[in-house]
């Protein structure tokens, strides 16, 4: 009977070992992911931004034409 | 003692996955008693249908009869008792199909009622399908990794965001450009407009017009050198991110 709980607890051991780090590589991947998101829509903002003043500016150098 | 814990975990990976199986089968044959239920409802119905027809056809000769039993005049007191009996007949079978139609319209309610709860359960079920699937679909929440593991996906998305930023680099090149030409442009412009009012004077309306158009199209530029200076400063910070960002080991 011991010899089959010694058999058993380090199974158990590393069937919660390994959870753990599932959840925590988890969390890590999560987190990563956030970050790159968080990145490209920071870019994509400016480059909207980008995008909409230089449309601005070109219609007022169109009028510069006539002159 | 490796061994050991090897052999452990080999038999309950094969009991759970065997598991699984047991569980799927008997999802399968529940959805099999469903379908014979559904094919039992028609058939029944089918019948029903098929003996209403038959008795409007019996109930239509019999209306025939006695139409020409009417229409006979009435000769002897045998002929009179045959049409009492034939009266009492029909009386008695209209009052068997009344009967039989409020209890076909009570099946058709019963029925109606099962149809409603069939849809609602086969709602609840595709609803069931969808939250499993999307469960599966990886560890990161609301994201599709597809059979990509944690490191491939954030690599890729890593990647993805950094051609992103090289996008946006040749962008701010390109609006540096425009920035250069339109400075020069308004130069130009200056110089033209400083050249006729020496010619017409300052009191002209149309060299006023024009002045204010070089002073917008000169703010829209100042606008948009800022924009380009705060947009290399911002990609210079976010590849830093890019780069510090911490790929998981799996």
């Amino acid at each position: 009977m011991n010899k089959l709980n010694l058999l058993y607890l380090p199974f158990v051991l590393t069937v919660l070992i390994s959870c753990k780090n599932d959840k925590k590589e988890q969390e890590k991947l999560n987190t990563t992911l956030d970050k790159i998101e968080t990145v490209e829509s920071e870019i994509n903002k400016t480059s909207k931004e980008l995008n909409i003043k230089s449309k601005e500016v070109e219609t007022a150098l169109s009028d510069l034409d006539n002159i | 003692m490796k061994n050991i814990i090897r052999i452990i975990v080999f038999t309950l990976t094969i009991s759970s996955g065997v598991a699984q199986g047991k569980s799927q089968e008997r999802g399968k044959g529940k959805f099999n008693k469903e379908k014979v239920n559904l094919v039992k409802n028609d058939l029944e119905s089918d019948i029903e249908n098929n003996i209403d027809i038959e008795k409007d056809k019996v109930e239509k000769e019999v209306d025939k009869r006695t139409k020409k039993n009417k229409s006979k005049p009435k000769k002897n007191k045998g002929h009179e008792s045959n049409n009492d009996r034939f009266e009492e007949r029909i009386k008695k079978e209209k009052k068997n199909k009344k009967e039989k139609s409020k209890s076909e319209k009570k099946v058709k309610k019963n029925k109606e009622d099962e149809s409603e709860d069939d849809k609602l359960e086969e709602k609840v079920k595709k609803e069931k399908k969808n939250k499993k699937e999307k469960s599966n679909k990886g560890k990161a929440y609301g994201r599709d990794k597809g059979n990509m593991t944690g490191k491939e996906f954030s690599k890729l998305r890593i990647s993805t965001a950094k051609e992103k930023i090289e996008q946006t680099k040749s962008e701010l090149y390109q609006d540096e450009k425009k920035l250069r030409q339109g400075r020069e442009k308004v130069k130009k412009a200056k110089e033209k407009v400083s050249i006729e009012r020496t010619e017409k004077g300052n009191n002209d309306e149309l060299i006023k017009i024009k002045e204010e158009k070089i002073k917008k199209a000169e703010e829209k530029l100042n606008e948009l050198e800022k924009l380009i200076n705060k947009g290399k400063d911002k990609i210079k910070n976010k590849s830093k991110e890019l780069e510090e960002i911490e790929i998981p080991i799996k």
